[in-house]
């Protein structure tokens, strides 16, 4: 499980920031007033630290950050809320989400980082535990375009496709959805045909564009 | 000030049918005595549009209609969904795999789940249950900000400015 700690404290200082709220009024509390109701003092201290070495590397308090200044923070932040929810998505086995060290190689397309690719993706298939696999039999319940995000987002399609082709944990994972192997297949490769048709659409889009 | 007629409050649909369907029906609002700067009735008391019920509804309303996936309040309304998922959780609301449904839900959201729906709530009926915003954490001092955290879908009405 996430964080909590991390993620609260992003969060309270998203909303100091999005507020421009003056930090040097604002204390760390405890008691029944807000915020020490929502957040913990260790929270609001961190928040607050996080706001506070934001002002003096911009050199100025966030009342008199400039659009742009400010986006950019809000953007951090709620990207790392994003973050830390994404992985435990991940520990829960709704989605594979690839460690940051492993990021360049699934976005590359490289022959070479393709076998990497598939090596770590065969590794994820055949990592799953049990209570992963429990949480991938209630996401069988979902539409087929559903669990074809679970499947992934990230890797690219192909190298997906491969991996499941491939690997021994196919038969894990198709008992625990309750489907065939080729029930399963064809829902990842209706995926991929998507994501084929998704791509050709982009790529149409953006030469008109040029 | 005398007590108000009415309390509002801006929430997403996706807020609204998270608080529906995993929360029992209670939900989590912020709520102002006053719905935009326009029909207020005493200088006094003016919410800025960042945080004045009517400020929140236009630029929600606008972020859907132009499909802004980089919106601001879209981006604070997913934060706050996820720490409301965590909250309830280690308030024992939840169990961990609807924590995780919800915040599968928040990261499938598409831009229109985020359509502002408007909560008019009768005062007589919350009175008991709301908590005072510190003045220090209102966007403006002078608004009148307050906190339910334990909001029932009885105590509202939803409607179409």
């Amino acid at each position: 499980m996430q964080d909590i700690t991390e993620a609260n404290s992003m969060f309270y200082a998203l909303r100091l920031l999005s507020h421009r709220l003056d930090t040097s009024i604002i204390e760390v509390t405890s008691g029944e007033e807000y915020p020490a109701s929502e957040f913990t003092p260790e929270e609001q201290e961190t928040a607050l630290a996080l706001i506070r070495t934001i002002e003096q590397n911009e050199t100025v308090p966030s009342s008199g950050m400039s659009p742009e200044q400010l986006d950019f923070y809000l953007t951090a932040l709620s990207d790392r809320i994003e973050d830390l929810a994404n992985r435990d998505l991940a520990a829960g086995g709704f989605i594979l989400y690839p460690d940051d060290s492993g990021k360049d190689e699934l976005d590359s397309t490289t022959s070479q980082t393709a076998a990497r690719v598939r090596a770590k993706a065969r590794k994820l298939y055949e990592a799953m535990e049990f209570e992963q696999c429990a949480a991938m039999e209630q996401r069988a319940e979902y539409e087929d375009s559903q669990l074809a995000d679970f499947v992934d987002v990230r890797l690219d399609a192909d190298v997906l496709l491969d991996a499941v082709q491939r690997s021994a944990a196919l038969g894990k994972v198709a008992r625990r959805l309750g489907l065939s192997h080729a029930t399963l297949l064809r829902r990842v490769m209706n995926f991929r045909r998507r994501r084929q048709r998704e791509q050709a659409s982009e790529a149409r889009a953006s030469q008109q564009q040029s | 000030m005398p007590n108000p007629l009415l309390l509002y409050s801006t929430n997403t649909l996706l807020a609204y049918h998270i608080n529906q369907t995993h929360y029992g029906e209670i939900h989590y609002v912020w709520c102002s005595a006053f719905f935009g700067a326009d029909n207020i009735p005493s200088f006094h008391h003016p919410n800025p549009p960042s945080s004045s019920p009517e400020g929140i509804y236009e630029t929600l309303l606008k972020d859907v209609a132009n499909n802004d996936r980089r919106s601001e309040k879209i981006r604070l309304n997913k934060a706050g969904l996820r720490r409301g998922a965590n909250s309830r959780h280690s308030q024992g609301v939840i169990n961990d795999f609807q924590r995780l449904e919800i915040l599968d839900k928040v990261r499938l959201a598409q831009i229109s789940d985020f359509k502002p729906l408007l909560y008019v709530i009768p005062y007589s009926l919350v009175s008991g249950l709301l908590s005072t915003v510190p003045v220090k954490h209102r966007a403006n001092p002078l608004s009148e900000e307050y906190i339910i955290t334990r909001l029932p879908r009885s105590s509202f009405d939803i409607i179409n400015p």
